[in-house]
């Protein structure tokens, strides 16, 4: 009856398509004449001269007196000529008709209404949309039941910028697929004619397009418009999600967010893209000091981070603070919790995979953001017909919050240093010039060589220059007048990453598809802090000494990516590629000018290759298994991990899904004990024996249960990990010679843990509830025998995360409750004279991470109103943002001093409460 | 239930090894030509003021130099000692055990060389006037030498033999009180006094130890203010501190103001 019923409204050409894209008013019509009427005989008079398709309340337009005159304007400034005089707004359609209305939401009013008094009349209906489809009509209304292939693409509508990711499928099939990097699917085995095409993306508003009659050998064309706040919602069947998150339950421990909706959340200074994912199950969010991923009780240094494609060793700025991507240059970002692809390796527990924006293809733009902490410029433009061009630049400036963060850091500004014990006349005064800043640049330049080919040329740069160094004067009277140099305190940290790929595309015949990578990237990181004196040798010449520590850490790798993906059909689709990598580490540890105590340079060469099969045997099942093979020069052996994961669909609601797999890690980041006396942590390779190569294995099984509106979703894991390093340095000397030892701890552990998420997908009010049990455990020989809480571990984690839209406003409230860090702790101290007598004072501490921090929980608010133009585009938004509203202490680490024979215990505190306010705008 | 035993895993402390806090502190140089001293005292808990932890009394003590064990005699609280000056042999092992909380506490350590060749550039030392008004500033060090074929590590230690040394210059910004001056100086065979070594005059009594690794790798730890913190090291079982042997030879240097 229902497919009846379809196949009618088919014949009838009718091309429905349910989307409340927003669009630039594309006619070339212009307008002549002088009017001094009401509204309704404006426009009905454009609609009978011009041939448009206007819609308006009539009721509401004969209220509306006009004054204008026209001469040969162009419709789109006549429209807006027209609603800026009667207070009205305009919105055109994809379809190319015009609504005036007071406020958005009146659109899909205007359109029922509009609907149901002309049922389906179609011919003004179909301008834009139709010319993509319809070129073998179904003739007579004889339907072949004939089966197709589709090949498609999913692009963003305004810019044209392809989007990876989006889920496609048949409804009320089992048809199903998803786009790859550069946007394609190809669903095969179509039944002919009575299909609807739905299309999702997070972040953007679902589309529907029946599939009347189209050419199988064009390559269909799906535009998605960015979802806004203040549209009603469009009343159709699919499961949608206008959200800032989606999981999509057809993958395992897959998230994925919109860099698009990013503002709307509370923010730090910064729209931030892996911030954000610490909102999400299994993802820690008490880590204010590190933008890395703590996922699934594994480290920031097991998470793979991809930028278009290579490796970011660098992913934070300003101690952690703020993640080093820019959200402007990032078109979609997808962590993959664990239980990963074989296309993925060298990690041990998640992979964060960035796709920087290609740029509009249609028109250029600029744009930008500027809040307390940064200011941010855009500029994208199509380059020639088929190349676009995207250049994002994002510095931080020292304004009020800069400072706070940095304070935050480097308590003590000025210092006294009196001599000999200081003090009688206001000893000497240090005075703090910091100049510290940050910026990061991306640039993108892609081009469509024909159909079947893309090139693209990603750059990425940015650094940190974090500068606390100060010039000590000493007051003439106590100099001993044996230099003219005066002596300087130098505390001066930089680092940064430097990373570019050259990648191509092609898409060989509508079943295989490639994209073959060479990427470099580079890292460093140097930190000085040496106080300089100058000294005047025997001989009369004055110079300048250097004694405290120099450390420099650089890393660079070379990488080789080749991806294919064969659709052999809907049911079977393999992947396969090869990978290969050149890495070299440089570690130098030097305590003064001259003597160097570390001096490392490692080389690593890296081969893999991988094969994985997806399958959909039958409808319900899908399932992926896949291998790979690495080859690690330093040690010498090739490295097995096959992969394996599935879902299977119960109910149309209800999904189990499981994955398991095996990973090696060949490169750590160690942590260094004392994260105030030097860089905090440093990259090496692993060797083999002193540091292994790391391993692990994931056991992931879940259930998804999605509405219309709501996800419930379930996951738990189970984790183990083994060839986990940890480092110290122990200095041992005096100041004629020192020797340091460099000690690599070496243990295994294990993580497990279970994830819950309530979200609300759609609607006015959106959001999710996360709660998370976690442990993660360690074991290493040289603290003990058993098992202790590793420093990540959380035991409760929850989140919550709400949303609501009013009008143009959108307001957001995040709340986020873990358990404390466990700490180790001094329990004891003691005392022991040196051979000459004099006493000297030792800490005994508790077995490692025994006792718990309190509590970390903090409370965010936001209230974003974008900014709208007469005709319904966004132009920008300026939202507040409120970070900590109850001014939670939150404790970072405590430090332990002893004075006077006590030991005094100092608690270093998160950031308090700090308010913050970002402007964005973009010129079209 | 799954609320009951998050929560229960929440308040769970997790198990580590506490017991180390009622660990024995032993502190013993053991020096040829001097009587074996060994300290034992209790911890302190942290916001204790006291310099050193409570004495450890009624330990019997047996220690042993190599070629035979006695029982050392507690000559005051805590601390044991011996009437012989003769036990400590270079070359030789010596080590010491007693019972403690039910647990034997001990420790060994291996006598090292006597220093050999040691000699002074001078017998003498001046010192320039610090006080910044001072016009005096030349300064030139006494250089110390000895044998170091075996690469020992070594240590030297200035000992005023004033019983309240007198201060250089006028004392002006320095209000510090006399210490002996301890270096540390590692594998080395040579040593020049600096500038700023003597704040005192007079007669000092140079000493050359020659010292186990061990002594600075205790003595010398930094692990007094760190964020992720690890126990001291120590070389007593059982035990916190140190149990070590050294050797040492000695010149005489003196000290005045230029």
């Amino acid at each position: 009856m229902i497919k009846k019923i379809l196949i009618t409204l088919f014949l009838g050409f009718i091309f429905i398509h349910y989307s409340s894209a927003q669009q630039k008013l594309l006619s070339k019509v212009t307008i002549n004449g002088f009017y001094t009427t009401t509204l309704d005989v404006v426009l009905d008079n454009f609609v009978k001269t011009h041939q448009l398709k206007i819609v308006f309340d009539r009721s509401l337009a004969e209220k509306k007196l006009i004054s204008e005159r026209f001469d040969n304007t162009p419709l789109n400034i006549a429209l807006k000529m027209l609603c800026q005089s009667a207070e009205l707004h305009y919105w055109v359609e994809p379809d190319g008709t015009i609504y005036i209305v007071r406020t958005p939401e009146e659109v899909r009013a205007l359109q029922r209404a509009q609907r149901s008094s002309q049922p389906l009349e179609s011919q003004s209906v179909r301008t834009i949309t139709t010319e993509k489809v319809d070129t073998v009509r179904k003739g007579g209304g004889k339907v072949t039941l004939q089966r197709f292939k589709l090949t498609g693409r999913v692009v963003d509508q305004l810019t044209g910028e392809s989007l990876p990711g989006a889920v496609v499928n048949i409804e009320n099939t089992g048809l199903r697929a998803t786009t790859n990097a550069d946007g394609y699917f190809t669903l095969s085995n179509i039944p002919a004619d009575t299909c609807v095409l739905a299309t999702a993306y997070v972040g953007y508003l679902s589309d529907r397009l029946a599939l009347t009659s189209i050419n199988p050998k064009e390559v269909l064309s799906i535009g998605l418009t960015v979802a806004r706040n203040n549209l009603e919602e469009v009343t159709i069947k699919s499961k949608k999600n206008d959200g800032i998150m989606s999981t999509d339950k057809r993958k395992v421990s897959v998230l994925q967010i919109s860099p698009a909706k990013l503002a709307e959340l509370p923010n730090l200074g910064e729209k931030d893209i892996l911030r954000s994912f610490q909102l999400m199950p299994g993802v820690s969010a008490s880590n204010e000091s590190s933008s890395g991923a703590y996922v699934r009780g594994g480290t920031p240094d097991q998470n793979l981070v991809l930028f278009d494609g290579f490796t970011v060793y660098q992913v934070d700025h300003l101690y952690g603070f703020f993640s080093a991507f820019n959200s402007n240059a990032v078109k979609d970002v997808q962590l993959f919790k664990g239980g990963f692809s074989a296309k993925y390796g060298g990690r041990l527990s998640s992979v964060t995979e960035i796709t920087g924006k290609e740029g509009t293809k249609k028109d250029w733009n600029v744009g930008g953001d500027i809040s307390l902490l940064s200011a941010n410029v855009y500029l994208e433009t199509p380059v020639k017909k088929n190349g676009s061009f995207l250049l994002a630049l994002r510095k931080s400036y020292q304004g009020p919050l800069y400072n706070k963060i940095f304070s935050q850091f480097n308590k003590t500004s000025t210092v006294s240093a009196g001599p000999g014990g200081g003090g009688g006349f206001g000893g000497a005064q240090a005075s703090t010039t910091p100049t510290s800043f940050f910026y990061d640049l991306n640039a993108k330049y892609t081009l469509n060589l024909g159909q079947k080919d893309l090139i693209a040329l990603s750059v990425y740069q940015g650094d940190d220059d974090l500068d606390n160094s100060r010039t000590i004067s000493v007051p003439s009277f106590l100099t001993t007048s044996s230099s003219s140099i005066s002596p300087t305190v130098t505390d001066k940290t930089t680092y940064g990453n430097l990373g570019s790929s050259m990648k191509w595309s092609r898409r060989w015949n509508s079943e295989l598809y490639s994209n073959t990578l060479v990427s470099y990237s580079s890292y460093h990181s140097d930190r000085d802090r040496t106080n300089t004196i100058g000294v005047t040798n025997a001989d009369g010449t004055e110079s300048s000494v250097g004694t405290g520590t120099i450390e420099r850490n650089r890393l660079k790798d070379w990488s080789f990516k080749s991806d294919w993906e064969y659709q052999v059909n809907n049911k079977v689709k393999f992947l396969f590629g090869a990978y290969g990598s050149a890495q070299n580490v440089i570690y130098k540890y030097s305590q003064n000018d001259t003597s160097t105590l570390i001096d490392q340079s490692k080389d690593a060469k890296t081969v893999a290759a991988y094969a994985e099969g997806e399958f959909s045997p039958w409808e319900k099942l899908q399932f992926k298994g896949g291998v790979r093979e690495t080859y690690y020069s330093p040690t010498g052996k090739t490295y097995f991990e096959p992969r394996f994961s599935g879902t299977y669909t119960l109910t149309d609601r209800f999904t189990i899904k499981a994955a398991t797999g095996r990973f090696y890690q060949f490169i750590n980041r160690v942590v260094r004990e004392d994260i105030l006396s030097g860089s905090r942590d440093f990259w090496v390779l692993a060797n083999g024996n002193s540091i292994p190569v790391g391993s692990a294995n994931h056991y992931i099984a879940g259930f998804s249960y999605e509405t219309d509106k709501y996800l419930f979703d379930v996951e738990g894991y189970y984790k183990t990990l083994n060839g986990l390093t940890e480092y110290s340095q122990r200095l041992s000397g005096n100041r004629m010679s020192s020797t340091l030892e460099e000690h690599f701890y070496n243990g295994h552990g294990y993580t497990s843990g279970v994830e819950f998420l309530l979200q609300k997908k759609a609607g006015k009010y959106t959001g999710w509830l996360s709660y998370t049990m976690a442990i993660a455990r360690n074991q290493f020989d040289d603290y003990g025998a058993s098992y202790y809480s590793a420093n990540q571990d959380a035991r409760n984690e929850f989140k919550a995360v709400n949303m609501y839209k009013l009008g143009n406003w959108t307001f957001s409230a995040t709340w986020i409750f873990a358990t404390g860090k466990p700490y180790t702790a001094p329990i004891a101290s003691y005392t022991i004279d040196n051979a000459s007598g004099s006493s000297k004072t030792y800490l005994t501490i508790s077995g490692k991470n025994t006792e718990r921090m309190p509590a970390y929980h903090r409370l965010d608010l936001a209230a974003t109103l974008d900014l709208i133009k007469i005709d319904n585009r966004k132009t920008g938004s300026i939202s507040f943002s409120l970070f900590n509203v109850y001014n939670r202490t939150n404790i970072w680490y405590k430090e332990y001093t002893i004075y006077n024979n006590q030991v005094i215990t100092t608690n270093v505190n998160y950031l308090g409460f700090t308010p913050n306010i970002t402007l964005s705008l973009k010129w079209k | 239930m799954l609320i009951i035993a998050t929560a229960y895993l929440a308040c769970k402390k997790d198990g580590g090894d506490d017991s180390i806090a009622d660990r024995p502190v032993v502190q013993s140089y053991l020096t040829n030509g001097k009587i074996v001293t060994l300290k034992v005292y209790k911890q302190k808990g942290l916001l204790d003021t006291a310099s050193y932890g409570a004495a450890v009394t009624g330990l019997t003590v047996s220690f042993n130099n190599g070629i035979k064990t006695i029982t050392l005699k507690e000559s005051s609280s805590g601390v044991y000692t011996s009437t012989e000056t003769d036990l400590i042999i270079a070359g030789n092992s010596c080590s010491f055990s007693f019972a403690y909380n039910g647990t034997t506490v001990s420790g060994s350590t291996l006598v090292p060389a006597k220093p050999v060749s040691f000699a002074s550039s001078s017998l003498e030392q001046a010192v320039p006037d610090p006080d910044p008004d001072s016009s005096t500033t030349t300064f030139t060090g006494v250089n110390f030498t000895w044998s170091n074929p075996d690469k020992g590590e070594y240590l030297m230690v200035f000992k005023n033999q004033e019983a309240s040394p007198n201060r250089i210059g006028s004392g002006f910004g320095r209000r510090n009180d006399y210490q002996d001056i301890e270096e540390y100086l590692g594998q080395a065979s040579t040593f020049k006094t600096q500038r700023m070594m003597f704040q005192f005059s007079g007669y000092y009594d140079v000493y050359l130890y020659h010292v186990n690794a061990e002594y600075n790798n205790i003595v010398n730890s930094s692990s007094t203010s760190s964020l992720n913190l690890t126990n001291p090291p120590t070389n007593i079982k059982n035990g916190l501190g140190i149990f070590t042997a050294m050797t040492r030879d000695s010149l005489l240097l003196h000290v005045y103001q230029e």
